[in-house]
């Protein structure tokens, strides 16, 4: 048997991981191993090894998390849990940017955590003034985010959960060994407890330790009200009253879109600034967050569509630049990507022949991948649009 | 073979920490920073983060407060490091934001700073043993069957990581290696 924790190249935090987790007293091998860099059929074949690895490949579809613990022998192939640290200020848009990791994961019944500062200082410049100083303004965790993380958990039927990143007034405690680690004490008592608990594939909705996370999520949970959020242009009827869905003759949609009576439109304006063409960066993550709040219900099915406007985007240029690549043809049941049943059913030529067929939308950029496959519907500048497989 | 800008970081940090230095910063590629220093010119109107700076790596020992940056082996690259380093206490401004930060982050970890400390510089690379007269340098190199992307962890990245300091002087080297 061998334990693999998988890491986004961050080595010396695998290390700390594996120095402060039951791993360490296990006679069995194990392994820090580096995720691929980016999901190109070519850096996924150069670095994965099979069949060991390609159970990782559900776990990435989306979005690479920072530390992945799998455990392999030749009868059992199952990744464990999913961990996912931020250092940023927490303020809502930091870990949202983060959440599209936290969501695959979560969908595929895999115990999943957010290590978060819940408070952090920055010492920030006064604004309007003549001879402006540095002012330190503390950031707290928005209350959003447990709601969300109890919804997913809900949702999932699957722990997933916040742990607070230790600080003092703001300022974060670290390992004095592994800087880029917490320190080990308080929540990354519980967190370890939590990996613990995976490592041992003990991890339910009801044990003792994830019961008492799981209850405080939900107690510090905000109220949401989709009117805060400037982002969405709201809900609206999906078919108006020319028959048309956003302009699209219905006959060009599936019947899943059509049925569903009404549509959330997520319409960010910073799709499209000078610096880059069509962001991800804070709304890929946002999108999957609004999923789970706003467009399905407490069993996980879409109430409402999810509709993406991406403002001041033309599909054309996506298609010229390689930006979307064309998926015609893609077999989704036959995709490695999929879920952990599909992945499992397949051989090792299957995958690697899916990998090599350039049309599988999760070997395309981060923007196909979760703009184009977790939003039912994108709608572009130039009249097309983009629909999830 | 060559070592990464990680395997350049991760080797001086610990060896950073073998000679009796505490980590305050670390913010090898691929990790979470640990924090940055904001830019005192940038116009407080604009949201962005024009000009932050995240050293890659500061320790602190006794009076003097280390700030070392990390590459591979890209020589100019290294160079522009060395003149981003130059340049770091022309802007007071911000070395007094650093002392700020620093002395929060230390309260924050138990570690003690006194806000008279010096400041010092190191860079680290691998490749080329090149040195510049008032910056140390940290020389990184690797085994060839040295293997980052996957590692048992019964073995030592530093039985294949070697680092070597090439002191300014020698009370350079005492400071850094006492």
């Amino acid at each position: 048997m061998v334990y693999i924790i998988w890491h986004d190249s961050d080595y010396d935090l695998a290390f700390w991981v594996y120095k402060n987790s039951k791993l360490r007293n296990i006679p069995e091998e194990v392994l820090l191993k580096e995720l691929p860099h980016d999901n190109t059929s070519e850096k996924l074949l150069a670095s994965l090894e099979f069949p060991r690895d390609s159970i990782i490949l559900p776990t990435i579809k989306y979005e690479h998390p920072d530390i992945i613990i799998q455990k392999y022998d030749e009868s059992t192939n199952k990744i464990l849990c999913v961990n996912e640290f931020m250092t940023h200020t927490p303020q809502w848009q930091h870990p949202a940017q983060r959440f599209s990791r936290i969501y695959g994961a979560s969908k595929l019944k895999i115990p999943s955590a957010l290590v978060v500062p819940k408070t952090k200082a920055k010492l920030e410049k006064e604004k309007k003034k003549k001879n402006p100083k540095y002012d330190e303004k503390s950031y707290v965790l928005s209350p959003v985010l447990y709601s969300l993380f109890d919804k997913t958990t809900t949702i999932n039927q699957t722990p997933t959960l916040i742990f607070h990143w230790p600080d003092k007034n703001g300022y974060l405690k670290t390992d004095p060994e592994h800087p880029t680690a917490p320190k080990l004490v308080d929540d990354i008592k519980l967190w370890f407890d939590f990996v613990n608990l995976a490592i041992d594939d003990k991890i339910t909705l009801t044990e003792p330790t994830m019961k008492k996370i799981i209850d405080r999520n939900k107690s510090a949970a905000g109220l949401i009200d989709i009117k805060n959020y400037k982002t969405i242009r709201g809900i609206v009827k999906t078919v108006d009253p020319a028959c048309r869905v956003f302009g699209i003759l219905k006959s060009q949609l599936p019947k899943k879109i059509i049925e569903r009576e009404h549509s959330m439109v997520f319409e960010p304006s910073g799709l499209s600034p000078p610096t880059s063409y069509f962001r991800t960066d804070p709304y890929a993550g946002m999108l999957s967050a609004f999923d789970n709040l706003f467009c399905s219900d407490d069993s996980g099915s879409r109430k409402y569509n999810l509709v993406l406007r991406a403002k001041g985007v033309e599909m054309r240029r996506l298609r010229q630049t390689g930006t979307f690549i064309d998926k015609r043809n893609h077999d989704l049941s036959m995709c490695p990507f999929t879920d952990y049943h599909t992945v499992n059913k397949l051989s090792d030529d299957d995958i690697k022949q899916h990998l090599l067929s350039k049309n599988c939308p999760y070997t395309g950029t981060k923007q196909q991948r979760v703009y184009g496959e977790i939003s039912d519907l994108i709608l572009f500048d130039d009249g097309d649009f983009y629909l999830s497989d | 073979m060559e070592p990464s800008e990680y395997d350049v970081s991760y080797a001086i940090k610990q060896w950073l920490l073998s000679h009796c230095w505490n980590i305050i910063a670390f913010n090898p590629p691929g990790a979470q920073g640990t924090f940055s220093l904001p830019n005192p010119s940038k116009n407080p109107a604009y949201k962005g983060q024009t000009g932050t700076q995240s050293p890659d790596i500061i320790a602190i020992k006794e009076n003097y407060l280390l700030i070392v940056e990390c590459k591979d082996t890209n020589l100019a690259k290294i160079k522009s490091d060395v003149k981003k380093l130059r340049n770091f206490l022309i802007n007071t401004e911000r070395v007094d934001l650093l002392k700020r930060i620093v002395n929060n982050v230390c309260i924050a970890n138990e570690f003690t700073f006194d806000a008279n400390v010096e400041i010092i510089f190191a860079k680290g690379h691998g490749r080329n043993k090149y040195t510049e007269s008032d910056i140390g340098t940290f020389f990184v190199t690797v085994k060839n069957n040295w293997n980052s992307k996957i590692i048992d962890v019964k073995t030592k990245p530093l039985d294949f990581i070697n680092v070597e300091y090439i002191p300014i002087s020698a009370e350079n080297k005492k400071i850094l290696e006492n």
